[in-house]
């Protein structure tokens, strides 16, 4: 079997369909009896207290920035793992030096405490 | 100049890309333009999928663009939440010097890339596969490659830095 | 060119049907194993042995009220689940069941999958915004930093598989453990990426998004009929993915004496659904900064010394 690009749109197309359909469906079969307690944020049966949009943990964020820098460092060694047998001895020299350099990253995150969940 | 099927796809895509892009930028609603934002990465990626033969790249656009940032970005938006009204009105100071700028960086990459788009845009014409792409970064352009992870050094200082200053 | 998109189509229907009812019956066979394994009889009465439960059930989901609350926002409401089912559907078709039956076949298949599948957390996320409520909102950042920080180390985990194979190719990667499992020549990264796919399912002892005793249910809280069957469904498509995935990179694909490739993978397929399942049964619930110092501090360090050690065990060999 040849590798072959065109039936992905097929898979998404019909992914995308059967989504759309099957949930329409169900909206326009189902009872509709609305009533304002019934659509109200759930709150543990209590009245919802304060509005639902405001800020939030900052941590959150600094994981995410994180992941942000890491992804790319791992993006960067697929390339390099598949080539791995063809480059040989300057290839695993090449990779040392890039995870040392990862490695005083991650170190000097460690250090300042950005890993820490409190 | 002779119009094929090729080309078609190419109008079709970059028509999504500048129609999603155009929505990024008028949508206000922080939520709705990060999501035209999604549909634009995406389109570049099946961009470079379907008529540059450069599956590597554009696996990697959406691994690190739509699953990285655009993940951050929206992350950030719901971290600000604002509630309704707050990003109604927010004028931007300056905004008129700094659409000129990009209007004037967009005219010079058409100036750049005048002309040679078809020569580009061929299925399979670079036949950027994997193994040609690692054979580049890992032997010409090895030092490139070893300051990137510097780059990301830096870029990692700079998140620590902001994120203590916020703490 | 006809033939060719018939017998696409044909396949593609055919695996997406499969995998929906093996979705079905997953839902029915966890309630049962958990339920045996706390020596109660679990679902009993629909069918013999509660057998058309997932029927049922389903067909419960589809004919509920659809609620919206009334501060979601509408649009978004409706395409978080949508966006986060077809994630999960569309990996099936590079998934090879054996060297023939795959709806298509991708030189880069690995990342296709890893792609997506980090494309679904936009899903979450946004099915936590648009609920309008705390929890929901709550649960979906969990979900997304809990899916960040594992989804680093998952990535490294796989470098070693992908070292020894030489290719990103799904086909390729089996077709070079012909003579012995990557398991063998990878054992640390097999038990990491059993655990970086614990933590990306949110399963059990991971699944902090939805601790019921904190956040009610995640990012789903607001989510009723058939748009909650659609994140449940999808949860459960990833399983399917995740196990397939470790079945390919680890342990020899359809490779197996006697019965024919597709049954091999079908078998090794179903022992991961039920480590998955035990595992639920067995382990309670981490800590959040517990999960994270796990993710962050031990499984990292370890994923890239097992590829400088990979690399110079290959070097040396």
């Amino acid at each position: 079997m040849k590798d072959a690009y065109w039936p992905l749109i097929l898979v998404l197309l019909l992914a995308v369909g059967f989504g759309v359909v099957a949930v329409l469906m169900s909206t326009l079969l189902g009872p509709k009896k609305p009533d304002p307690i019934k659509l109200s944020p759930y709150e543990c049966g209590v009245d919802p207290v304060g509005d639902a949009r405001m800020p939030f943990f900052v941590h959150y964020y600094v994981v995410a920035l994180l992941f942000l820098i890491f992804d790319i460092e791992v993006v960067f060694t697929y390339p390099w793992a598949v080539y791995f047998k063809k480059l040989g001895l300057f290839g695993l020299l090449e990779m040392v030096v890039f995870i040392a350099v990862f490695l005083a990253i991650f170190i000097y995150v460690w250090g300042r405490g950005a890993l820490e969940w409190e | 100049m002779m119009i094929n099927a090729w080309d078609v796809v190419f109008f079709f895509l970059a028509g999504l890309i500048l129609l999603s892009a155009l929505g990024v930028v008028f949508i206000r609603h922080p939520v709705y333009s990060a999501l035209s934002l999604l549909a634009n990465l995406c389109v570049t990626a099946i961009l470079y999928l379907s008529l540059m033969g450069a599956p590597f790249i554009a696996m990697v656009q959406i691994i690190v663009y739509a699953g990285a940032i655009m993940v951050f970005f929206l992350f950030v938006i719901m971290l600000m939440n604002l509630s309704k009204g707050e990003y109604q009105e927010r004028a931007v100071p300056w905004r008129l010097l700094l659409g000129l700028g990009a209007a004037a960086l967009f005219a010079f990459q058409i100036f750049i890339l005048a002309g040679e788009w078809r020569g580009v845009l061929s299925p399979g014409a670079g036949g950027f596969g994997v193994k040609a792409l690692s054979h580049f970064i890992f032997t010409r352009y090895i030092l490139a490659f070893e300051l990137v992870s510097v780059l990301i050094f830096v870029a990692a200082l700079g998140a620590v830095a902001l994120a203590k200053k916020k703490l | 060119m006809t033939q060719e998109l018939v017998l696409v189509v044909i396949k593609m229907i055919v695996v997406f049907a499969v995998a929906l009812l093996v979705v079905a019956y997953l839902t029915y066979f966890e309630r049962k194993i958990i339920g045996h394994m706390q020596l109660r009889l679990g679902p009993m009465r629909v069918g013999p042995h509660g057998l058309l439960q997932p029927i049922a059930d389903g067909l419960k989901l589809f004919v509920k009220e659809d609620i919206v609350p009334h501060d979601s926002d509408r649009w978004t409401f409706y395409f978080a689940p949508i966006l986060n089912l077809v994630c999960a559907l569309v990996l099936l078709a590079v998934i090879p069941f054996s060297y023939n039956f795959m709806v298509t076949r991708l030189n880069i298949g690995v990342l296709y999958i890893l792609s997506l599948a980090s494309v679904g957390t936009i899903a979450l996320l946004l099915a936590g915004w648009s609920s309008g409520s705390k929890y929901p909102i709550l649960g979906g950042l969990r979900s997304a930093a809990q899916i960040f920080s594992y989804e680093i180390f998952l990535g490294f985990s796989i470098m070693g598989v992908l070292m020894i194979s030489g290719s990103l190719d799904l086909v390729k990667i089996v077709e070079a453990q012909s003579k012995v499992w990557n398991i063998v020549y990878q054992p640390v990264a097999f038990v990491v990426y059993i655990i970086a796919a614990l933590g990306e399912l949110n399963r059990t002892p991971f699944d902090l998004p939805e601790a019921e005793t904190e956040l009610v249910a995640g990012f789903h809280t607001e989510y009723s009929g058939f748009k909650f069957a659609y994140f449940f469904l999808a949860e459960y498509a990833n399983m399917i993915i995740v196990s397939c995935m470790a079945v390919i990179l680890f342990l020899g694909g359809w490779k197996g004496p006697v019965l024919p490739g597709i049954v091999w993978f079908l078998i090794k397929m179903c022992a991961f659904f039920y480590f998955f399942i035990w595992v639920r049964a067995t382990f309670p619930r981490y800590r959040y900064d517990q999960f994270m110092r796990i993710g962050w501090k031990i499984m990292l360090p370890v994923t890239l010394a097992n590829i400088l050690v990979t690399g110079i065990v290959m070097m040396l060999v």
